[in-house]
Protein backbone atom coordinates (compact mmCIF):
# COMPACT_ATOMS: atom_id res chain seq x y z
CA UNK A 1 0.00 0.00 0.00
CA UNK A 2 2.84 2.38 0.92
CA UNK A 3 4.55 1.62 -2.37
CA UNK A 4 1.34 2.35 -4.26
CA UNK A 5 0.96 5.72 -2.56
CA UNK A 6 4.61 6.52 -3.19
CA UNK A 7 4.42 5.68 -6.89
CA UNK A 8 1.13 7.51 -7.25
CA UNK A 9 2.72 10.57 -5.74
CA UNK A 10 5.74 10.34 -8.05
CA UNK A 11 3.43 9.83 -11.02
CA UNK A 12 1.39 12.87 -10.05
CA UNK A 13 4.50 14.98 -9.64
CA UNK A 14 5.82 13.84 -13.00
CA UNK A 15 2.51 14.48 -14.66
CA UNK A 16 2.17 17.91 -13.15
CA UNK A 17 5.67 18.86 -14.21
CA UNK A 18 4.79 18.33 -17.89
CA UNK A 19 3.28 21.32 -19.60
CA UNK A 20 0.18 20.62 -21.65
CA UNK A 21 0.54 23.90 -23.54
CA UNK A 22 2.23 23.45 -26.90
CA UNK A 23 4.55 26.22 -28.07
CA UNK A 24 4.36 27.89 -24.69
CA UNK A 25 6.74 30.60 -23.55
CA UNK A 26 7.95 31.85 -20.20
CA UNK A 27 9.04 35.22 -18.92
CA UNK A 28 12.76 35.83 -19.22
CA UNK A 29 15.43 38.09 -20.59
CA UNK A 30 17.21 35.86 -23.06
CA UNK A 31 16.85 32.50 -24.75
CA UNK A 32 14.35 30.54 -26.79
CA UNK A 33 10.62 30.74 -26.07
CA UNK A 34 11.03 33.68 -23.78
CA UNK A 35 8.97 36.87 -23.56
CA UNK A 36 9.65 40.07 -21.67
CA UNK A 37 6.17 40.63 -20.27
CA UNK A 38 2.71 39.10 -20.37
CA UNK A 39 -0.40 40.84 -21.69
CA UNK A 40 -3.24 41.25 -19.21
CA UNK A 41 -6.62 39.56 -19.66
CA UNK A 42 -8.84 41.75 -17.49
CA UNK A 43 -9.49 45.33 -18.40
CA UNK A 44 -8.17 47.47 -15.57
CA UNK A 45 -10.12 50.59 -16.51
CA UNK A 46 -13.72 49.94 -15.36
CA UNK A 47 -14.51 50.51 -11.72
CA UNK A 48 -16.77 47.46 -11.57
CA UNK A 49 -17.07 44.46 -13.85
CA UNK A 50 -19.50 41.57 -13.75
CA UNK A 51 -18.95 38.04 -14.98
CA UNK A 52 -21.23 35.08 -15.16
CA UNK A 53 -19.56 32.30 -13.18
CA UNK A 54 -20.00 28.59 -13.81
CA UNK A 55 -18.24 26.33 -11.36
CA UNK A 56 -17.96 22.56 -11.61
CA UNK A 57 -16.40 20.60 -8.79
CA UNK A 58 -16.45 16.86 -9.43
CA UNK A 59 -20.16 16.14 -9.94
CA UNK A 60 -21.41 19.40 -8.44
CA UNK A 61 -22.31 22.51 -10.38
CA UNK A 62 -22.90 26.05 -9.29
CA UNK A 63 -23.78 29.18 -11.23
CA UNK A 64 -23.70 32.80 -10.13
CA UNK A 65 -22.45 36.30 -10.79
CA UNK A 66 -18.95 37.44 -9.94
CA UNK A 67 -18.39 41.12 -9.29
CA UNK A 68 -14.95 42.59 -9.60
CA UNK A 69 -14.44 45.99 -8.07
CA UNK A 70 -11.23 47.90 -8.54
CA UNK A 71 -9.91 50.22 -5.86
CA UNK A 72 -6.33 51.21 -6.56
CA UNK A 73 -3.46 49.57 -8.31
CA UNK A 74 -3.42 45.86 -7.53
CA UNK A 75 -6.21 46.32 -4.99
CA UNK A 76 -9.43 44.55 -5.92
CA UNK A 77 -12.51 43.01 -4.42
CA UNK A 78 -14.24 39.87 -5.69
CA UNK A 79 -17.80 39.11 -4.70
CA UNK A 80 -19.64 36.02 -5.84
CA UNK A 81 -23.41 36.01 -5.57
CA UNK A 82 -25.91 33.38 -6.52
CA UNK A 83 -28.39 34.25 -9.26
CA UNK A 84 -30.90 34.81 -6.47
CA UNK A 85 -28.79 37.44 -4.83
CA UNK A 86 -27.15 35.65 -1.94
CA UNK A 87 -23.53 36.50 -1.34
CA UNK A 88 -21.35 33.39 -1.55
CA UNK A 89 -18.03 35.02 -0.78
CA UNK A 90 -16.57 38.48 -0.57
CA UNK A 91 -12.81 38.64 -0.90
CA UNK A 92 -10.40 41.56 -1.07
CA UNK A 93 -7.02 41.15 -2.72
CA UNK A 94 -4.11 43.54 -2.66
CA UNK A 95 -0.46 43.17 -3.65
CA UNK A 96 0.53 40.65 -1.02
CA UNK A 97 -2.45 39.93 1.14
CA UNK A 98 -6.06 38.89 0.94
CA UNK A 99 -8.97 39.44 3.28
CA UNK A 100 -12.08 37.30 3.36
CA UNK A 101 -14.91 39.65 4.32
CA UNK A 102 -17.55 36.98 4.09
CA UNK A 103 -17.89 33.39 3.01
CA UNK A 104 -20.77 30.97 3.37
CA UNK A 105 -20.03 28.07 5.65
CA UNK A 106 -19.75 25.26 3.07
CA UNK A 107 -16.95 27.13 1.29
CA UNK A 108 -15.29 28.67 4.32
CA UNK A 109 -12.18 26.57 4.12
CA UNK A 110 -8.70 28.06 4.26
CA UNK A 111 -7.35 25.94 1.41
CA UNK A 112 -10.33 26.63 -0.84
CA UNK A 113 -10.09 30.37 -0.23
CA UNK A 114 -6.33 30.34 -0.82
CA UNK A 115 -6.89 28.57 -4.13
CA UNK A 116 -9.44 31.19 -5.15
CA UNK A 117 -7.07 33.95 -4.11
CA UNK A 118 -4.34 32.45 -6.30
CA UNK A 119 -6.69 32.07 -9.25
CA UNK A 120 -7.96 35.62 -9.02
CA UNK A 121 -4.45 36.97 -8.54
CA UNK A 122 -3.34 35.25 -11.76
CA UNK A 123 -6.34 36.59 -13.62
CA UNK A 124 -5.50 40.10 -12.55
CA UNK A 125 -1.78 39.70 -12.98
CA UNK A 126 -0.82 36.73 -15.16
CA UNK A 127 2.79 36.88 -13.94
CA UNK A 128 1.73 36.84 -10.27
CA UNK A 129 3.72 33.62 -9.80
CA UNK A 130 7.15 33.00 -11.32
CA UNK A 131 6.69 29.44 -12.59
CA UNK A 132 4.04 30.05 -15.25
CA UNK A 133 4.13 29.15 -18.94
CA UNK A 134 2.13 31.19 -21.41
CA UNK A 135 0.68 30.76 -24.85
CA UNK A 136 0.49 33.90 -26.94
CA UNK A 137 -1.33 34.13 -30.28
CA UNK A 138 -0.18 35.86 -33.45
CA UNK A 139 -1.87 39.08 -32.30
CA UNK A 140 0.24 39.07 -29.12
CA UNK A 141 -2.77 38.17 -26.98
CA UNK A 142 -2.55 35.76 -24.07
CA UNK A 143 -4.69 32.74 -24.89
CA UNK A 144 -3.58 30.31 -22.19
CA UNK A 145 -1.34 29.95 -19.18
CA UNK A 146 -0.27 27.04 -17.07
CA UNK A 147 1.08 27.00 -13.56
CA UNK A 148 2.77 23.78 -12.65
CA UNK A 149 2.02 22.28 -9.31
CA UNK A 150 1.12 18.97 -7.82
CA UNK A 151 -2.46 18.93 -6.72
CA UNK A 152 -3.08 22.61 -7.44
CA UNK A 153 -1.85 22.65 -11.02
CA UNK A 154 -3.69 25.46 -12.81
CA UNK A 155 -4.48 25.92 -16.48
CA UNK A 156 -6.33 28.98 -17.76
CA UNK A 157 -7.71 29.64 -21.21
CA UNK A 158 -8.75 33.04 -22.54
CA UNK A 159 -11.02 33.02 -25.57
CA UNK A 160 -13.53 35.10 -27.52
CA UNK A 161 -11.39 38.21 -27.69
CA UNK A 162 -13.33 41.42 -28.31
CA UNK A 163 -11.80 44.88 -28.08
CA UNK A 164 -8.52 43.53 -26.70
CA UNK A 165 -10.14 41.57 -23.87
CA UNK A 166 -11.32 37.95 -23.74
CA UNK A 167 -15.02 37.35 -23.16
CA UNK A 168 -14.47 33.89 -21.67
CA UNK A 169 -11.90 33.08 -19.00
CA UNK A 170 -11.64 29.42 -18.03
CA UNK A 171 -9.79 28.24 -14.96
CA UNK A 172 -9.01 24.55 -14.64
CA UNK A 173 -7.57 22.58 -11.75
CA UNK A 174 -7.49 19.18 -13.42
CA UNK A 175 -6.17 17.24 -10.45
CA UNK A 176 -8.83 18.70 -8.19
CA UNK A 177 -11.49 18.32 -10.88
CA UNK A 178 -12.41 21.94 -10.31
CA UNK A 179 -13.40 24.01 -13.33
CA UNK A 180 -14.45 27.65 -13.28
CA UNK A 181 -15.70 29.54 -16.33
CA UNK A 182 -16.12 33.30 -16.30
CA UNK A 183 -18.02 35.05 -19.07
CA UNK A 184 -18.13 38.82 -19.28
CA UNK A 185 -21.56 40.38 -18.94
CA UNK A 186 -21.40 43.82 -20.49
CA UNK A 187 -25.05 44.63 -19.85
CA UNK A 188 -25.38 43.18 -16.41
CA UNK A 189 -24.21 45.77 -13.98
CA UNK A 190 -27.43 47.70 -13.98
CA UNK A 191 -28.33 51.09 -12.77
CA UNK A 192 -26.71 53.65 -10.53
CA UNK A 193 -28.45 54.11 -7.22
CA UNK B 1 -24.65 16.46 0.02
CA UNK B 2 -22.64 19.62 -0.13
CA UNK B 3 -24.29 20.44 -3.42
CA UNK B 4 -27.71 20.19 -1.86
CA UNK B 5 -26.71 22.32 1.04
CA UNK B 6 -25.09 24.93 -1.14
CA UNK B 7 -27.97 25.15 -3.58
CA UNK B 8 -30.31 25.27 -0.74
CA UNK B 9 -28.75 28.19 0.89
CA UNK B 10 -27.96 30.02 -2.27
CA UNK B 11 -31.31 29.51 -3.82
CA UNK B 12 -33.57 30.15 -0.94
CA UNK B 13 -31.88 32.52 1.33
CA UNK B 14 -31.94 35.19 -1.25
CA UNK B 15 -35.64 34.91 -1.64
CA UNK B 16 -36.43 36.56 1.62
CA UNK B 17 -36.38 40.21 2.31
CA UNK B 18 -35.85 42.70 5.03
CA UNK B 19 -36.59 46.33 5.42
CA UNK B 20 -33.85 48.74 6.05
CA UNK B 21 -34.34 51.10 8.94
CA UNK B 22 -34.71 53.93 6.48
CA UNK B 23 -37.64 52.28 4.79
CA UNK B 24 -39.27 51.51 8.10
CA UNK B 25 -39.06 55.15 9.10
CA UNK B 26 -40.27 56.32 5.72
CA UNK B 27 -43.33 54.13 5.82
CA UNK B 28 -44.28 55.21 9.35
CA UNK B 29 -45.16 51.73 10.40
CA UNK B 30 -47.10 50.88 13.50
CA UNK B 31 -47.24 47.51 15.20
CA UNK B 32 -50.42 45.58 14.54
CA UNK B 33 -52.65 44.50 17.42
CA UNK B 34 -53.30 40.81 18.03
CA UNK B 35 -56.80 41.29 16.67
CA UNK B 36 -55.50 42.93 13.51
CA UNK B 37 -52.95 40.13 13.05
CA UNK B 38 -55.66 37.49 13.38
CA UNK B 39 -57.82 39.34 10.85
CA UNK B 40 -54.90 39.64 8.44
CA UNK B 41 -54.04 35.96 8.75
CA UNK B 42 -57.63 34.91 8.22
CA UNK B 43 -57.89 37.12 5.14
CA UNK B 44 -54.68 35.61 3.79
CA UNK B 45 -56.00 32.14 4.43
CA UNK B 46 -59.22 32.94 2.61
CA UNK B 47 -57.28 34.32 -0.32
CA UNK B 48 -55.04 31.25 -0.35
CA UNK B 49 -58.06 28.98 -0.59
CA UNK B 50 -59.21 30.59 -3.81
CA UNK B 51 -55.75 31.09 -5.32
CA UNK B 52 -54.81 28.14 -7.47
CA UNK B 53 -52.08 29.87 -9.42
CA UNK B 54 -50.24 33.15 -9.47
CA UNK B 55 -47.99 34.77 -12.03
CA UNK B 56 -46.21 38.08 -11.71
CA UNK B 57 -43.26 40.03 -13.04
CA UNK B 58 -40.39 40.54 -10.64
CA UNK B 59 -37.36 42.75 -10.39
CA UNK B 60 -34.54 41.58 -8.16
CA UNK B 61 -32.33 44.28 -6.74
CA UNK B 62 -29.08 43.36 -5.02
CA UNK B 63 -27.56 46.08 -2.86
CA UNK B 64 -24.06 45.84 -1.47
CA UNK B 65 -22.35 48.16 0.91
CA UNK B 66 -19.17 48.30 -1.15
CA UNK B 67 -20.89 48.98 -4.46
CA UNK B 68 -22.40 52.26 -5.46
CA UNK B 69 -24.67 50.50 -7.91
CA UNK B 70 -27.46 47.99 -7.70
CA UNK B 71 -27.39 44.69 -9.50
CA UNK B 72 -30.70 44.22 -11.26
CA UNK B 73 -32.21 40.99 -12.53
CA UNK B 74 -35.70 40.59 -13.99
CA UNK B 75 -38.01 37.73 -14.69
CA UNK B 76 -41.31 36.02 -14.07
CA UNK B 77 -42.49 34.40 -10.86
CA UNK B 78 -45.02 31.59 -11.02
CA UNK B 79 -46.82 29.64 -8.33
CA UNK B 80 -49.27 26.80 -8.73
CA UNK B 81 -51.05 25.00 -5.96
CA UNK B 82 -49.96 23.07 -3.91
CA UNK B 83 -46.23 23.15 -4.09
CA UNK B 84 -45.02 24.42 -7.43
CA UNK B 85 -42.87 27.54 -7.53
CA UNK B 86 -40.84 28.94 -10.41
CA UNK B 87 -38.44 31.86 -10.74
CA UNK B 88 -37.78 32.39 -14.43
CA UNK B 89 -34.99 34.93 -14.83
CA UNK B 90 -34.85 36.62 -18.19
CA UNK B 91 -32.17 39.30 -17.72
CA UNK B 92 -29.24 39.68 -17.47
CA UNK B 93 -29.17 35.91 -17.94
CA UNK B 94 -31.73 33.26 -18.66
CA UNK B 95 -31.82 31.20 -15.50
CA UNK B 96 -34.74 29.12 -14.29
CA UNK B 97 -35.36 27.69 -10.85
CA UNK B 98 -38.39 25.45 -10.57
CA UNK B 99 -39.60 23.67 -7.45
CA UNK B 100 -42.15 20.93 -7.86
CA UNK B 101 -42.90 19.02 -4.68
CA UNK B 102 -39.66 17.75 -3.26
CA UNK B 103 -37.59 18.40 -6.35
CA UNK B 104 -35.72 21.43 -7.57
CA UNK B 105 -34.76 21.99 -11.19
CA UNK B 106 -32.16 24.52 -12.27
CA UNK B 107 -31.88 25.42 -15.95
CA UNK B 108 -28.81 27.44 -16.77
CA UNK B 109 -27.19 27.94 -20.16
CA UNK B 110 -29.32 25.17 -21.59
CA UNK B 111 -28.09 22.72 -18.94
CA UNK B 112 -30.58 21.16 -16.57
CA UNK B 113 -29.85 20.03 -13.06
CA UNK B 114 -32.37 18.29 -10.84
CA UNK B 115 -31.90 18.12 -7.09
CA UNK B 116 -33.97 15.99 -4.77
CA UNK B 117 -34.86 17.99 -1.70
CA UNK B 118 -36.18 15.07 0.33
CA UNK B 119 -32.97 14.10 2.04
CA UNK B 120 -31.98 17.57 3.08
CA UNK B 121 -33.66 18.98 6.18
CA UNK B 122 -32.15 22.40 5.57
CA UNK B 123 -33.54 22.52 2.08
CA UNK B 124 -36.90 21.42 3.34
CA UNK B 125 -36.92 24.22 5.87
CA UNK B 126 -36.06 26.78 3.23
CA UNK B 127 -38.76 25.54 0.91
CA UNK B 128 -41.20 25.92 3.78
CA UNK B 129 -40.02 29.49 4.24
CA UNK B 130 -40.65 30.33 0.60
CA UNK B 131 -44.06 28.82 0.60
CA UNK B 132 -44.97 30.53 3.84
CA UNK B 133 -43.95 33.90 2.48
CA UNK B 134 -45.56 33.56 -0.89
CA UNK B 135 -48.64 31.75 0.18
CA UNK B 136 -49.33 33.69 3.34
CA UNK B 137 -48.66 30.88 5.77
CA UNK B 138 -46.28 32.80 7.95
CA UNK B 139 -48.22 32.26 11.11
CA UNK B 140 -47.89 28.52 10.65
CA UNK B 141 -44.11 28.63 10.81
CA UNK B 142 -42.36 26.98 13.71
CA UNK B 143 -40.86 28.66 16.75
CA UNK B 144 -37.40 29.02 15.22
CA UNK B 145 -38.66 32.17 13.50
CA UNK B 146 -39.65 35.30 15.32
CA UNK B 147 -42.42 37.02 13.39
CA UNK B 148 -43.65 40.55 13.90
CA UNK B 149 -46.39 42.47 12.08
CA UNK B 150 -46.54 46.17 11.25
CA UNK B 151 -48.75 48.33 9.08
CA UNK B 152 -49.11 51.76 7.61
CA UNK B 153 -51.96 53.30 5.65
CA UNK B 154 -51.86 50.95 2.69
CA UNK B 155 -49.41 48.17 3.45
CA UNK B 156 -48.78 45.37 5.90
CA UNK B 157 -45.22 44.44 6.77
CA UNK B 158 -44.25 41.07 8.14
CA UNK B 159 -40.74 40.67 9.56
CA UNK B 160 -39.28 37.24 10.03
CA UNK B 161 -36.11 36.80 12.07
CA UNK B 162 -34.68 33.30 11.90
CA UNK B 163 -33.05 31.98 15.04
CA UNK B 164 -32.13 28.48 13.86
CA UNK B 165 -28.37 28.13 13.57
CA UNK B 166 -28.07 27.22 9.88
CA UNK B 167 -30.40 29.89 8.54
CA UNK B 168 -29.60 32.73 10.92
CA UNK B 169 -25.90 32.58 10.06
CA UNK B 170 -26.78 33.74 6.59
CA UNK B 171 -30.08 35.58 6.92
CA UNK B 172 -30.32 38.35 9.42
CA UNK B 173 -33.86 39.41 8.69
CA UNK B 174 -36.63 38.72 6.21
CA UNK B 175 -39.49 41.02 5.35
CA UNK B 176 -42.60 40.64 3.30
CA UNK B 177 -44.75 43.59 2.24
CA UNK B 178 -48.41 43.01 1.44
CA UNK B 179 -50.90 45.33 -0.20
CA UNK B 180 -53.41 45.99 2.56
CA UNK B 181 -56.41 45.75 0.25
CA UNK B 182 -55.54 43.06 -2.27
CA UNK B 183 -53.13 41.16 0.03
CA UNK B 184 -50.78 40.79 -2.94
CA UNK B 185 -47.11 40.48 -2.03
CA UNK B 186 -45.45 43.67 -3.23
CA UNK B 187 -41.93 43.16 -1.98
CA UNK B 188 -39.64 40.66 -0.38
CA UNK B 189 -36.39 41.75 1.14
CA UNK B 190 -33.52 39.72 2.49
CA UNK B 191 -30.89 41.16 4.77
CA UNK B 192 -27.80 39.02 4.78
CA UNK B 193 -24.97 38.69 7.21
CA UNK B 194 -22.72 39.93 4.43
CA UNK B 195 -23.85 43.55 4.76
CA UNK B 196 -25.93 43.25 1.66
CA UNK B 197 -29.59 42.94 0.88
CA UNK B 198 -31.72 41.66 -1.95
CA UNK B 199 -35.13 43.10 -2.70
CA UNK B 200 -37.70 41.46 -4.96
CA UNK B 201 -40.40 43.72 -6.34
CA UNK B 202 -43.47 41.94 -7.67
CA UNK B 203 -45.76 43.64 -10.18
CA UNK B 204 -48.68 42.81 -12.46
CA UNK B 205 -49.96 39.84 -10.46
CA UNK B 206 -52.34 37.55 -12.33
CA UNK B 207 -54.39 35.26 -10.13
CA UNK B 208 -55.50 31.87 -11.48
CA UNK B 209 -54.26 32.66 -14.97
CA UNK B 210 -52.00 29.60 -15.34
CA UNK B 211 -54.02 26.86 -16.94
CA UNK B 212 -51.43 24.10 -17.17
CA UNK B 213 -48.66 22.92 -14.89
CA UNK B 214 -46.42 22.22 -17.88
CA UNK B 215 -43.88 24.87 -16.97
CA UNK B 216 -43.31 23.19 -13.61
CA UNK B 217 -42.50 19.78 -15.03
CA UNK B 218 -39.33 18.20 -13.75
CA UNK B 219 -37.97 15.18 -15.58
Amino acid sequence: MKAFIYFSFIFLLTLSACSTLKDSVRIGKTGHNVIGSVPHVIDSVPDTQIFELQMNFRDDEFGGLLLLKKYDNEHYRFILTSHFGLTVFDMEINKRDYITHYCIQPLNNQRALYLLRNDFSMLLKPDFFPNIRYKIDSSSRLIALERAGSITKTVMYFTGYKDSWPEVLSIEHPHLKLYIKLTTLPDASASPI
Amino acid sequence: MKKFYLYFLLTFQALFPEYSNGLIAEDKMKPMSQEEISGFEQALKNKGETTFSLESQFVQEKNMEMLNRKMISKGIFRYMKEDKIAFLYETPLKYHMIINGSRLKIVNNGKTQVIDLKNNPMMKEMKGLIEASFLGRLSGMDSSYKITYFQNEDKIFVFVVPSGKGVSEMIRKISVTFDKVTLDILQLQLDEGAKSSTIYYFTQPKINSIKSDESFHIL
